[in-house]
């Protein structure tokens, strides 16, 4: 059988269009062969970071727990949650960081103006920057901070030591991470946004 | 010839020293200062460049008499984009967190210019098995390069190794000790100081480098 020619046209054409046919094909089957598994994945993970905001971690029956704990989903997405015999409203909260999307869940206590818990996470910080904010000693750093100020402004915040704007009290913002100036600038600003967005959801949930 | 002759050896214990893919030729030194200011994913990058270098260099050498030399570039980057995008979707289905803190650095293990290089220079010429040996070696040699620089970094930077504190809280400034954390080590410009360092070091040891 005479060599054949693989510097030809055709054979580099009829090559390239075999070879990205046959990847065509693998790759749909493969993405499609686990999708199931991966939708189940990211499902249960959304359940696990709306548990995270309500301080329940490194829990063993996610899905029992969810079930359990969270009573009500309102129609604006807020979320209504009993823990330990106390009602919270569990925010929702999408942002910009540096790279990419942020997002996040605060829950909120009864009295309607300070935070439970907190949980965040985003799609491409920078790992060990910015992808810290996905770390627990962060979002731990915010229970217990008070979110709007007299006149009903959302005033929580996150700031470089010794950045905080003049007169706003230790109670309302929490330390940025460090190297990841712009990242914390982007929880900020979500945070911000939702609070101000959700006022009248979180007073409806406090009876005020 | 045997597979574990002694040329076989070299082929895998080169680019461990003296031919290391960063240290020596200087090439994937962006994802080397991107994922480095902690130990932990400079060490999970280090493992999934290692996977995909190893697996291309089988696959491009078992089809390298086939592949047409004007596209050849084309071809590599094709097979290495589907293995990079299998791996993504099997991490994702079966070990949902690693995939979630790997987000997008295994997607630009398709940009590493470690497997390009080693495709075009080892892989196009030689057999399936020294081809592998080559990817596994060369993965290697990146990830101990990350390893040197991600520990170095996140000790100095954050006190802490696999983030375990090892700086007692008692040293630091604002409990009254003497210590602080550099913030310059967690900055990437740090990691490409380090990486000069590494690079020195390796050299002054190394005469014939």
């Amino acid at each position: 059988m005479a060599k054949l020619n693989t510097n030809s046209n055709a054979y580099t054409i009829i090559y390239a269009s075999v070879l990205v046919i046959i990847v065509a094909f693998l790759l749909a089957f493969v993405a499609s062969a686990l999708k199931p598994t991966q939708d189940a994945n990211v499902a249960l993970d959304k359940k696990k970071q709306i548990l995270a905001s309500l301080n329940l971690r490194e829990l063993a029956d996610v899905e029992g727990t969810y079930a359990e704990v969270i009573k009500e989903e309102l129609p604006d997405g807020t979320m209504k949650a009993v823990v330990a015999g106390e009602e919270k409203l569990v925010v929702p909260m999408k942002g910009a960081g540096l790279w990419g999307g942020l997002w996040g869940y605060i829950s909120v206590n009864k009295d309607g103006n300070t935070v439970f818990g907190s949980y965040y996470n985003h799609e491409s910080e920078t790992a060990g920057l910015g992808a810290r904010i996905a770390e627990q000693w962060f979002q731990d750093s915010f229970q217990g901070k008070v979110i709007y100020d007299e006149a009903g402004k959302a005033i929580l915040g996150v700031y470089k030591k010794g950045k905080a704007p003049a007169g706003l009290s230790a109670d309302s913002y929490v330390d940025a991470v460090t190297g990841a100036t712009l990242t914390s600038n982007g929880v900020n600003d979500m945070i911000q946004k939702c609070f101000t967005a959700n006022k009248a959801a979180i007073d409806a949930f406090a009876n005020k | 010839m045997s597979l574990f002759s002694k040329e076989n050896g070299e082929i895998f214990k080169g680019p461990l020293n003296l031919n290391n893919p960063i240290a020596v030729q200087v090439l994937g030194i962006c994802s080397a200062l991107a994922v480095t200011s902690q130990l932990k994913p400079a060490i999970v990058m280090g493992l999934s460049v290692t996977v995909i270098t190893a697996f291309s260099n089988v696959i491009i050498s078992l089809i390298r008499k086939t592949i047409p030399n004007r596209i050849r570039i084309i071809v590599q980057l094709v097979v290495v984009a589907a293995l990079v995008t299998i791996v993504s979707n099997i991490l994702k289905a079966y070990v949902y967190d690693v995939s979630v803190q790997l987000s997008v650095y295994v997607g630009l293990i398709i940009t590493n210019c470690i497997l390009m290089g080693r495709l075009e220079a080892f892989a196009m010429q030689n057999g399936p098995w020294e081809s592998f040996l080559d990817g596994v070696g060369n993965g290697l040699g990146y990830a101990i390069i990350l390893v040197i620089v991600g520990f170095v970094r996140e000790l100095l930077g954050f006190g802490s190794i696999f983030g375990i504190q090892l700086i007692p809280d008692s040293w630091y400034m604002e409990n009254g000790g003497l210590y602080i954390n550099n913030g310059m080590m967690t900055m990437p410009a740090m990691a490409l100081i380090l990486l000069a360092c590494v690079i020195w070091v390796h050299r002054a040891i190394n005469k014939e480098v």
